[in-house]
């Protein structure tokens, strides 16, 4: 779910605070196609991966592009006006209502272990796409323009790679990612129009404690964060433990502004 | 920009203030509807919140979540008057006490840690997100989500409840002139030096400006107007969830208008004064099917203000 954070925030310089949101529609996407057409949602899947990311087209060149000379705050700015400009249109249409995909499978039995076969696509499927990403990224011509431009833009398009072409594309596959991640979170979690909020605003958190820009950051904040939310939830309340969370996350930016993982300032 | 324009404008500005204000204090001898007079008491707490938020901003640090000062500011008020008993006036002291230190609170973690720009606006939504979910999970006093209620009281200014809206207007376009004055004469330099440290924090502090001290005392007192709206929303709404208060849109309803107005007390006025009226517009003729429809205007004005600014937000920088 951070890597399309991370990718956007690596080579755009970009702090796409909309990123929940995108979660969000993804979900509501995957939702509805497959409640009205009747498909299976993991059919679904690549869909809601394009419609998400052709919307980046449109938000690339309506957004990103005039900000990305302007100040990180006027970003920030603008990204959360498009984040509520999301979520007040899934309000709009479809109700604060929860929406929530039902299926009736057996759970997997290994043993004693119980696994419910849901999870085991989920997760498969995400480990699946972080693995084609990491190919993508390492092997493809337009992967390694991608690695070149997020390390230095000014030589890279020096050595004449398109940098508009590159952020584009790059906003495409952050986008589609976050598309990607809701239709996978619609199969275990209801959608709701502020759900954005709750995932964009963890996502963060464990992005900007684990280190920006760092992907093995992401994934000990990941943890960190998880393991102190689960387990303050389950020995005392679960709204304190998000207090907890916030608190860790305020602390970490004080202390350490450059994340738990991050070496060098990042201004 | 060149000095005569700007100063003729600014002039004219200052008289089109008057003569608005001038207009919201004869407006009622018409007998209008309540509807509009509450539409107005609504626009001017939001001009208030969003002319402290101002003052904040002119020093650079653009805080996202300023709607946790006016979230306090209601709560504690609340507190003092059902646990403490206290009349209205002492609650306002209690009110904007609690909003001073959280806010002392708050700057000191991050202006002593040198955290500003995005981290300092990320740091205020995860402080206005504590203190929403803090004060959701402590049900027992604040209600959880449900929110509470302030019981009816006897009519009294003391209780500071009013058989009509009148006097909760006339408090609010007084309390906003207020404002407006002690910042055109009575802190004039006080803002001065906060812009200076909004463009350039390094010419600021070389110059010999306690920079830390500025930006405490920018946070308390735009924290502080904040809070007194706080308190003057529980006696006139008489009900308060943690959502309507701490929440998101509610900083960024605050942040479109500061940024709509110039970061100014007489834009945040006008901006205020056309923002709220259309909103509450919308959802009359719309209805409550359509409660996205404000978040969606108010996300859209947001990018929107971004993209077509000339200032530089949050540096305080002219753009050429």
């Amino acid at each position: 779910m951070a890597i399309g954070l991370n990718i956007i925030t690596g080579v755009l310089k970009i702090i796409n605070f909309a990123h929940g949101d995108l979660i969000m529609l993804g979900m509501y996407i995957s939702f509805w196609t497959s409640v009205i057409l009747g498909l299976n949602p993991l059919i679904v899947l690549p869909s809601v991966f394009i419609i998400i990311a052709l919307f980046g087209v449109l938000t690339y060149l309506g957004i990103f592009s005039p900000v990305l000379r302007s100040t990180d705050l006027e970003q920030l700015l603008s990204t959360v006006g498009l984040g509520l400009l999301l979520q007040g249109m899934a309000q709009t249409l479809w109700q604060s209502d929860y929406r929530l995909l039902r299926f009736d499978i057996q759970p997997l039995r290994i043993g004693d272990l119980f696994i419910s076969p849901l999870m085991l696509t989920v997760f498969s499927i995400s480990l699946t796409s972080s693995i084609v990403l990491y190919l993508f990224l390492m092997r493809t011509r337009t992967g390694i323009k991608i690695r070149a431009v997020a390390q230095d833009s000014v030589m890279a398009s020096l050595l004449g790679i398109n940098k508009r072409k590159i952020h584009l594309i790059t906003t495409m596959i952050g986008f589609g990612l976050a598309g990607l991640a809701g239709g996978l979170i619609i199969l275990i979690f209801p959608a709701y129009p502020t759900a954005g909020l709750q995932y964009g605003l963890m996502a963060w958190i464990i992005m900007v404690i684990g280190g920006l820009g760092s992907v093995l950051g992401a994934f000990l904040g990941g943890i960190i964060i998880g393991i102190v939310e689960v387990a303050f939830a389950t020995f005392y309340n679960v709204e304190l433990a998000r207090v907890i969370a916030f608190t860790l996350f305020i602390m970490v930016i004080a202390l350490k502004p450059t994340g738990l993982l991050g070496g060098r300032a990042r201004v | 920009m060149s000095r005569p324009v700007s100063s003729i404008i600014k002039l004219n500005l200052d008289t089109a203030l008057i003569i608005g204000i001038a207009a919201i204090l004869i407006l009622p001898l018409f007998q209008v509807n309540p509807y509009v007079l509450h539409t107005i008491i609504l626009s001017l707490m939001f001009a208030i919140m969003a002319a402290g938020w101002s003052i904040l901003a002119v020093s650079g640090s653009v805080s996202l979540g300023h709607a946790a000062f006016f979230g306090i500011g209601a709560y504690f008020t609340y507190f003092a008057l059902t646990i403490a008993g206290l009349p209205s006036v002492p609650a306002l002291a209690v009110a904007a006490l609690a909003s001073l230190i959280a806010s002392l609170l708050m700057g000191y973690i991050t202006f002593k840690f040198g955290i500003s720009g995005i981290y300092f606006a990320l740091v205020t939504i995860a402080f206005a997100e504590i203190l929403r979910e803090l004060f959701i999970s402590l049900r027992e006093i604040t209600g959880g989500s449900l929110g509470v209620s302030l019981l009816f009281r006897d009519f009294s200014p003391m209780n500071f409840i009013f058989d009509s809206k009148l006097p909760y207007y006339y408090f609010i376009a007084i309390m906003f002139f207020m404002i407006y004055l002690i910042v055109k004469y009575g802190i004039k330099r006080f803002l001065r030096v906060l812009s200076v440290i909004g463009n350039d924090e390094f010419t600021a502090a070389s110059m010999g400006i306690n920079t830390f001290r500025y930006r405490m005392m920018a946070l308390a007192v735009s924290s502080v107007l904040n809070s007194v709206v706080g308190w003057f929303y529980l006696h006139y709404f008489r009900y308060i969830t943690p959502d309507a208060m701490f929440g998101l849109l509610t900083s960024v309803e605050i942040v479109v208008i500061g940024l709509m107005g110039g970061l100014n007390v007489i834009g945040t006025f006008f901006a205020s004064l056309f923002l709220i009226p259309v909103g509450e517009m919308l959802r009359a003729a719309l209805g409550g099917t359509y409660a996205g429809l404000n978040i969606l205007i108010y996300g859209g004005l947001l990018t929107l203000i971004v993209l077509l600014r000339s200032k530089r937000i949050g540096r305080g920088k002219v753009s050429q």
